[in-house]
C-alpha cells in the first residue's frame, strides 16, 4: 500500500488561455476569460468561456492531422493532459501509468454536425463524425497520443466528474495498481449543452454572479484540467502538493436540484476534510462549486456553515474567469486550487457584491497574497446528486 | 490483472435473446412492481427502466444489508434521451425545448435514479468507457470493498435504440456482429455469506495495444497468475466469434455468449449473470473464465469462482 499520492504536473486550458502559465497570470490578474460565443450559431443569447482557438488550430497545435474531424473534447483534453505529462518530467517508459478522463459531452460537438443532415435524410450525414461520440473515445485517443497504456478508463458523474476521475486515480495508486495517473476532465462548448442548460433556465444572458444576491444562473465553458498523480517511487521535477482527502457522496434529493440543506455537498466536504487530518480551520482556501444558479450556491453555502459555522475559511468560485466547464471543472478547478496552495494566493469571485440570503458568507473579492496556505479544499457537484470533494496538501516549504 | 474480493450476493438482469437486438415481449418484467409512481415510469425511458428495475430486482434476491455505493457502467449512455433532445434542439429551432430528455441524457442518470429510489447518499460513480464500463465498475467496487464499504451495487447497460440500430447497419457493423441490449445488476460484498452465488476472483482489462492473436496466450497467463490452467475450467464464455474456433481445442467446454445477448458494450456484465448462474463445481473444477471485446474495443477477462 502506498501511504501517500503525490501531485507531480499539471496541465489546463480554459477560457484564460493555453497553459497553466496563463492560468495563473490571468488568475492573480483577476481577469475574466468570459465573453461572447463565436464558436457556433445559438439563437440564444449568452455569455460563455470559450477556448480561443478553433479545433483545427489546436490540432495543428498538437501535431495532428487536421483533416480528421476530432472532437472539441479530444484536442482540448489531449493539449491539457501532455502539458501535465511533460511537467512532471516523467519518461512513460517502464512505468505503470493510468489515463483517468471525465467527459459529460463526448464528442457531441461533432456528432450534432452529423445530426443535423441525418435528421433531414437518414442516409445523409458523413459516419466518420460519429467515431468520436462516445465519452471513452476522447480517453482512448489520448492515451495513444500520449504513449502511455496502464489502465484508462472514462468517468461521466456530470460536473462532478473530474473530482471523481482525480479520486479513483488516487485510489488505484493508493492500492498499488498504477505508479502514476493522469487525471482529469475535459468538455467542450456545444449546442446540446447551450440548449440543455437554457431548456432548464438556468443560464445566465449577463456574467455569472456566483455567491451574489443577484445572481441568475451559470455561463457555461469549456477547456479540461489533469494532475500528474504519482506515488512517491516515481521522481517528477517538482512536487506541488499530496491528495490528502477525497469523499464522493450523493444527494439523493432530486435529479437536478441540490437540496436546501445541502446534505450531498455537506457529506462530501466532511469526509475529505476528515480523511485530510486537517481540522477544519486548518483549510485556508476553498475553491467552491459556485455555479451562480440561485439553487447551487444556496445549497453549497448552507453545507458550508454546517460545516465551518461563522468561521468559513476564504473562498471563491472561480467560474466567473473560466464559466462551468461541466465535467471538466473539476480538473480544472483542481489545477486553481494547487496553483493557490503551491503559489501562496487566494482567488477572488468575480462579479461578487452582496451576500445570498440563505447563508451570509463573503468570499474572496481580490486576489490576495497567502504565503501559509497548508490545505485547499475544492468541490464539484453534479446532475444525479453527484458530489465529490477533493483536500490537497502542501508538500514543499520553499514557495517560489 | 486485479486479484478482486467480489462476493455476489444477488443478481438481475433483463436482457434481449435471440438475434433481433431489442428485447421481445415477455423479456421485460412490469416494471410498475418496482416503479410504482406511474409518473416517474413515464418520465423515464426503457434504458432508464431496464437498469432501475434489474438493480431493484438484484437488491430484492441479495438478502439483508444496506447498499453503500452505486457502481454503473455504460458504453452508449442513455441513448434515447440524448436523441431525442438533438432532434428537438433541429425541429424547434432551438426554441421551447423540454428540459426532461436532457436531464436524463447524462450517463450518470440511472446510478442517480437508485440513489434517489433507495435514498442512498453512499458513493455513487458511473463509468462510460466503451467495452470496459462494466468492468471499470467491477475494479473500482473491487477496491471499494478492500476500502472498507461493506455492500456495493454494481451494474452495467445499454440499450439499443432504432437509430443506433440504422447508423451501425450503415457503417457495416451487423454484418459482423448480432445486436443486442440488456440491463444486469449484482449485489457485491468483501466476504462470503449464505447469500454468496459466487465470487469475482480476478479482472483484466487489456491495453488497447493488444492484438487478437495474443489472446489466447494472455487467457493463460492471467490464469496462471491465478494458479489454473485450461483444463480447470468448468467452461469458458466467450464473447469473441473471431476465436471461438481457438477456445475449442483448449481442453475446456465452450460457450459463446453473444449467440444468447447479442453485441453491445455492457455484454461483459450478461456474461457475468450466466456465469454465475452456471457455476456448478462439479467434478472439481469451480472456476469459469469469461474472454470479452465489444467490437473493436479492447479485451477484458473475468475470473469468477464457486466458493
Amino acid at each position: 500500500m502506498v501511504k501517500e499520492v503525490y501531485v507531480g504536473g499539471l496541465g489546463c486550458v480554459s477560457a484564460l488561455g493555453k497553459g497553466v502559465g496563463i492560468q495563473l497570470e490571468k488568475l492573480i490578474a483577476a481577469e475574466s476569460g468570459l465573453g461572447n460565443l463565436s464558436l457556433f450559431d445559438t439563437n440564444h443569447q449568452v455569455v460563455v468561456g470559450e477556448v480561443k482557438h478553433s479545433t483545427r488550430e489546436m490540432a495543428d497545435m498538437l501535431g495532428l492531422r487536421s483533416d480528421k474531424g476530432y472532437s472539441r473534447t479530444t484536442v482540448l483534453g489531449l493539449m491539457a493532459a501532455k502539458e501535465a505529462l511533460a511537467d512532471s518530467g516523467v519518461n512513460p517508459e517502464g512505468l505503470r501509468i493510468g489515463l483517468i478522463s471525465a467527459t459529460s459531452v463526448g464528442g457531441m460537438d461533432v456528432s450534432e454536425i452529423f445530426f443535423k443532415e441525418y435528421i433531414k435524410d437518414k442516409s445523409k450525414g458523413r459516419l466518420r463524425q460519429l467515431i468520436g461520440h462516445d465519452c471513452g473515445a476522447s480517453t482512448q485517443f489520448i492515451e495513444k497520443k500520449l504513449g502511455i497504456s496502464g489502465f484508462a478508463t472514462t468517468i461521466n458523474t456530470a460536473c462532478s466528474s473530474a473530482n471523481n476521475a482525480i479520486m479513483l486515480g488516487t485510489r488505484m495508486i493508493k492500492a498499488g495498481l498504477l505508479d502514476a495517473v493522469i487525471a482529469g476532465g475535459t468538455d467542450s462548448l456545444c449546442r446540446f449543452t447551450i440548449n440543455g442548460f437554457s431548456s432548464l433556465g438556468i443560464l445566465d444572458k449577463d456574467v455569472c454572479r456566483p455567491f451574489d444576491v443577484s445572481r441568475s444562473g451559470l455561463n457555461l465553458g469549456e477547456g479540461a484540467g489533469y494532475l500528474f498523480l504519482h506515488s512517491p517511487e516515481v521522481k517528477t521535477n517538482k512536487i506541488y502538493c499530496s491528495v490528502a482527502g477525497y469523499a464522493n457522496a450523493n444527494d439523493a434529493f432530486h435529479q437536478t436540484a441540490s437540496s436546501a440543506e445541502g446534505e450531498g455537498a455537506y457529506l462530501a466536504m466532511k469526509g475529505a476534510i476528515e480523511m485530510s487530518g486537517f481540522d477544519r480551520n486548518e483549510i485556508g482556501y476553498i475553491n467552491v462549486h459556485g455555479t451562480g444558479t440561485p439553487n447551487n450556491d444556496a445549497s453549497e453555502g448552507v453545507a458550508m456553515k454546517r460545516i465551518f459555522g461563522d468561521e468559513v475559511p476564504d473562498f471563491s468560485s472561480t467560474k466567473g474567469y473560466t464559466g462551468h466547464t461541466l465535467g471538466a471543472a473539476g480538473g480544472v478547478e483542481s489545477v486553481f486550487s494547487i496553483l493557490s496552495l503551491y503559489y501562496g494566493y487566494v482567488w477572488p469571485n468575480l462579479n461578487f457584491k452582496n451576500s445570498i440570503s440563505e447563508a451570509t458568507l463573503i468570499p474572496v473579492t481580490v486576489c490576495r497574497k497567502k504565503t501559509d496556505i497548508s490545505g485547499v479544499l475544492t468541490n464539484s457537484f453534479g446532475f444525479g446528486g453527484n458530489c465529490t470533494s477533493l483536500v490537497f496538501k502542501s508538500f514543499k516549504t520553499n514557495k517560489l | 490483472m486485479m486479484q478482486t474480493n467480489l462476493y455476489i450476493d444477488g443478481m438481475a438482469g433483463i436482457v434481449s435473446s435471440g438475434h433481433n437486438g431489442t428485447l421481445n415481449a415477455g423479456e421485460e418484467p412490469d416494471y410498475k412492481t418496482y416503479i410504482p409512481d406511474a409518473g416517474l415510469r413515464r418520465r423515464m425511458s426503457r434504458l432508464i427502466k431496464m437498469g432501475v428495475t434489474s438493480s431493484l430486482m438484484a437488491i430484492e434476491n441479495s438478502g439483508e444489508g444496506v447498499i453503500d455505493g452505486i457502481i454503473t457502467g455504460t458504453g452508449w449512455g442513455c441513448l434515447t434521451d440524448t436523441e431525442k433532445f438533438l432532434v428537438s434542439i433541429y425541429e424547434n429551432s432551438e426554441r421551447l425545448l423540454n428540459p426532461s430528455s436532457f436531464i436524463q441524457s447524462t450517463s450518470n442518470t440511472i446510478g442517480a435514479q437508485i440513489a434517489l429510489m433507495l435514498d442512498s447518499k453512499h458513493y455513487n460513480n458511473t463509468f462510460v468507457h466503451g467495452g470496459s464500463s462494466f468492468e471499470c465498475a467491477l475494479l473500482d467496487s473491487s477496491l471499494l470493498l478492500s476500502e472498507g464499504k461493506k455492500r456495493l451495487l454494481v451494474g452495467g447497460f445499454d440499450e439499443l435504440t432504432p437509430t443506433k440500430s440504422h447508423l451501425f447497419s450503415r457503417m457495416g457493423v451487423w454484418k459482423d456482429f448480432c445486436c443486442g441490449e440488456g440491463a444486469h445488476f449484482f449485489v457485491a460484498s468483501a466476504s462470503k455469506s449464505k447469500q454468496t452465488i459466487g465470487k469475482i476472483s480476478a479482472i483484466e482489462i487489456l491495453s488497447q495495444e493488444t492484438h487478437e492473436e495474443e489472446i489466447v496466450e494472455k487467457c493463460s497467463s492471467f490464469l496462471n497468475e491465478n494458479g489454473l490452467k485450461f483444463g480447470d475450467l468448468q467452461i469458458i464464455l466467450n464473447g469473441i466469434d473471431n476465436l471461438a474456433g481457438c477456445f475449442e481445442n483448449l481442453n475446456a467446454a465452450l460457450l459463446n455468449f453473444k449467440e444468447e445477448c447479442g453485441e453491445y458494450p455492457t455484454s461483459g456484465a450478461y456474461a457475468l449473470f450466466r456465469g454465475l448462474n452456471l457455476l456448478s463445481g462439479e467434478n472439481g473444477k469451480k472456476h469459469i473464465l469469461i474472454v470479452n471485446r465489444y467490437i473493436a474495443d479492447v479485451f477484458t477477462f473475468l475470473l469468477i469462482e464457486k466458493v
